[in-house]
């Protein structure tokens, strides 16, 4: 094991910082455009929400492999050549946005009524409302769960292997090529994922905290 | 696309029926293992508690392609034999035990102490309140976690086309590869994934009826 | 049904020196008591007093820490062994409390289960009656509480009062030597509190030996032969229902009544 970190550490470390990059990336995307869409899910008209909807449902339904193939093998039929590590972010952010839309719009409809009514009555606009005590009361409620999502793009990250990125899992295969031995490369991979999981979850129980403080 | 799906129709349906037997079978073998992995959370002995949280961390912590990964070279490099779908079975199972264990013990939390109190007084067995008393009513809370769980479940078996085991994601790579009509293809899978997503959901919204009108009959 | 009335030699329950702690507070501070064949016994006293947690104890629900409770001669949750104590098998437990039976503040009826079921479920699972033999039983049962034309319906269609007579049928059913209740109309709206009373003034009547922890002072003084008061996890006052309501001996339990007759008021 030790010769093993010794000739293949740099590779691991480099393909960590990859799959960490690129999580990163599309996790901005998937928050970003999940805020149109949160707010198309709430929308009053049919031509808005449907379509919204739509959208949640097939990327809740799909596995995130056949939309990446999709993207990265089919895309040229339309004139849409990607790299894999662009089609890879847009695939995840695109992916994830069905998920953080559905979490933002479950948050902004826990907002308790009577707040929103409290504030109506002291003479707010329905912008103010929404700019002052839905969003702020919302981010509140959105963090958990929004938390648990990151975590989720962060681990399905690793199927961007198979469209050739070259993150941690598809490293770790290359490596075990060159060993002829899978089970110390998949290991060191899986170890990785785990810490940078954890420390997610460590990070988000620490914001929850500080965020509940700002309670009293 | 219809010309596409008349040449490949049967081997797209074979392969569609690999992932619902395959998919199907983990959620089952996932079943037990989960109830027992809660039960070792809620029995509050410090050792089954600490063992069972440290599998839940690892299989829930990890994505599922390594997972897979593992289990398919581990047998190997011991210098065993498993076949593919063998490994893609136990390694979906592994994982979703994991899940499944959280939404058991969510749900035998939710059942009053006091119901297998009472019946600990009537003399009925651990066994017994389980099957009878908390299991029941734990699964009418629990049934629309599961039915997320096992969408999630048919959705990761997509995964198992990496170790060579010929579902439908696997069938229509090769179908993609073939044809060079990529696009369609992974379409038409695309297609068969959303259809048995929306008709396991449909499902679920009516067994959760009948169950909710199973009691008040 | 006539019953024998001697005293039999090994009371129903046998308390001694019991104490039950929940982390560094102590709940039960060293309880004495014996519980005879066809005893009713009520236990008065404020809240937190440690009523409840005694009924909880004997029943071995909760585990008490030290002393004794022995139900007809045998010590119950713990097994005596030249190391120490070390926490019955759950069959020797099972074994023990089987004399017990016990109904709770909040009856704890099982919802998803009719409620004819909810009374032969222990008779055939526990007792291995037939179907058809556990029915019969359970009917009968329901019949003493009153119940039998809502054999089929679900908890949650009955009330409160209905509840627990329910409740009660089922913890009958399995033929107790001694019933447990604990504050059984606590939870029931004023107007309901009467049908469960007088089920158990009926089952009083019958001979069964019965421990009560209630806040249903007249159900004390009319219905019970003993009446033990608890303050603080002690045993403060115990005597006959006239000793302890017409001649108080202790300031506390002065005040309790004093305080009891003011709401009643």
């Amino acid at each position: 094991m030790g010769t093993f970190l010794e000739t293949y550490g740099g590779l691991f470390a480099a393909a960590f910082a990859t799959t960490l990059t690129l999580t990163a990336a599309g996790l901005v995307v998937a928050a970003l455009v999940a805020l149109p869409l949160a707010l198309g899910l709430r929308s009053q008209s049919w031509l808005i929400a449907v379509p919204a909807r739509l959208y949640v449902e097939l990327m809740r339904g799909a596995p995130l492999v056949i939309l990446l193939f999709l993207a990265y093998y089919g895309g040229p039929s339309f004139g849409i050549v990607l790299d894999a590590e662009t089609a890879g972010i847009a695939g995840l952010g695109l992916y994830g946005a069905g998920y953080f839309a559905e979490i933002y719009r479950a948050g902004l409809n826990a907002v308790p009524r009577g707040e929103i009514e409290a504030a109506a009555v002291l003479g707010l606009s329905r912008g103010q409302i929404f700019l002052h005590v839905r969003i702020p009361r919302a981010a509140r409620l959105v963090l958990p769960p929004a938390i648990g999502q990151a975590i989720n793009l962060l681990k399905e990250s690793a199927v961007l292997s198979v469209i050739t990125v070259p993150e941690l899992t598809k490293v770790a295969g290359e490596v075990s090529n060159l060993t002829f031995s899978a089970i110390a490369p998949y290991l060191t991979a899986a170890l990785l994922y785990w810490i940078a999981v954890e420390a997610l979850a460590r990070a988000g129980d620490a914001a929850e905290r500080h965020l509940a403080v700002g309670k009293s | 696309m219809w010309d596409l799906i008349a040449q490949n129709g049967a081997v797209l349906l074979d392969g569609l029926a690999v992932t619902l037997a395959i998919s199907g079978a983990a959620l089952l073998v996932g079943c037990p293992l989960g109830v027992f992995l809660a039960r070792a959370t809620l029995s509050g002995r410090p050792i089954a508690v600490a063992t069972s949280g440290l599998y839940r961390s690892f299989w829930r912590g990890t994505p599922i392609l390594v997972q897979l990964l593992i289990v398919f070279y581990l047998p190997a490099a011991l210098g065993l034999t498993l076949v593919p779908t063998i490994a893609a079975i136990i390694g979906l199972s592994l994982n979703t035990a994991a899940f499944q264990s959280e939404i058991y013990r969510a749900g035998l939390v939710a059942v009053p102490a006091g119901q297998s109190e009472a019946a600990r007084m009537l003399g009925l067995s651990r066994r017994a309140i389980l099957l009878r008393i908390e299991l029941p009513q734990a699964v009418r809370l629990m049934l629309p976690a599961l039915v997320g769980e096992a969408l999630t479940l048919i959705k990761n078996s997509s995964l198992v086309s990496v170790i060579a085991v010929t579902e439908i994601t696997r069938r229509a790579q090769q179908i993609a590869s073939a044809t060079f009509r990529p696009l369609e293809t992974y379409a038409i899978a695309l297609i068969a994934y959303l259809a048995i997503a929306a008709l396991l959901a449909g499902a679920g919204l009516l067994l959760e009826r009948r169950l909710a009108s199973a009691g008040r009959s | 049904m006539s019953r024998m009335s001697q005293a039999s030699p090994v009371p129903a329950i046998r308390i001694r020196g019991l104490m039950k702690r929940f982390g560094d507070r102590t709940v039960l501070d060293g309880i004495d008591l014996d519980v005879r064949d066809g005893d009713v016994l009520c236990i008065i006293g404020p809240s937190g007093s440690g009523k409840s947690t005694l009924l909880r104890c004997v029943a071995f629900l909760d585990a008490y820490d030290e002393g004794e409770v022995n139900i007809l001669g045998r010590l119950i949750g713990w097994r005596e062994t030249p190391m120490g104590r070390e926490p019955a098998g759950e069959a020797e437990l099972a074994a023990v409390r089987a004399p017990l039976g016990m109904v709770f503040q909040h009856f704890h009826l099982w919802p998803h289960l009719p409620v004819l079921a909810n009374v032969t479920l222990a008779l055939r699972l526990a007792r291995g009656l037939s179907k058809q033999g556990a029915e019969e039983t359970g009917l009968a049962m329901l019949g003493r509480v009153g119940l039998t034309s809502h054999a089929g319906h679900f908890p949650d269609q009955l009330s409160g009062g209905q509840k627990q007579r329910v409740a009660i049928a089922r913890a009958l059913a399995v033929r107790p030597k001694v019933m447990l209740f604990d504050e059984p109309t606590s939870a029931l709206d004023p107007e309901l509190v009467g049908e469960v009373l007088s089920v158990m003034k009926a089952l009083a009547a019958d001979g069964m030996t019965m421990v009560i922890v209630t806040h249903e002072m007249g159900f004390a003084a009319h219905a019970a032969n003993r009446t033990v008061f608890m303050d603080r996890g002690r045993i403060v006052e115990a005597g006959t229902p006239q000793d302890l309501f017409r001649a108080p001996q202790s300031e506390r339990l002065r005040q309790f009544l004093e305080t009891w007759r003011e709401r009643a008021l």
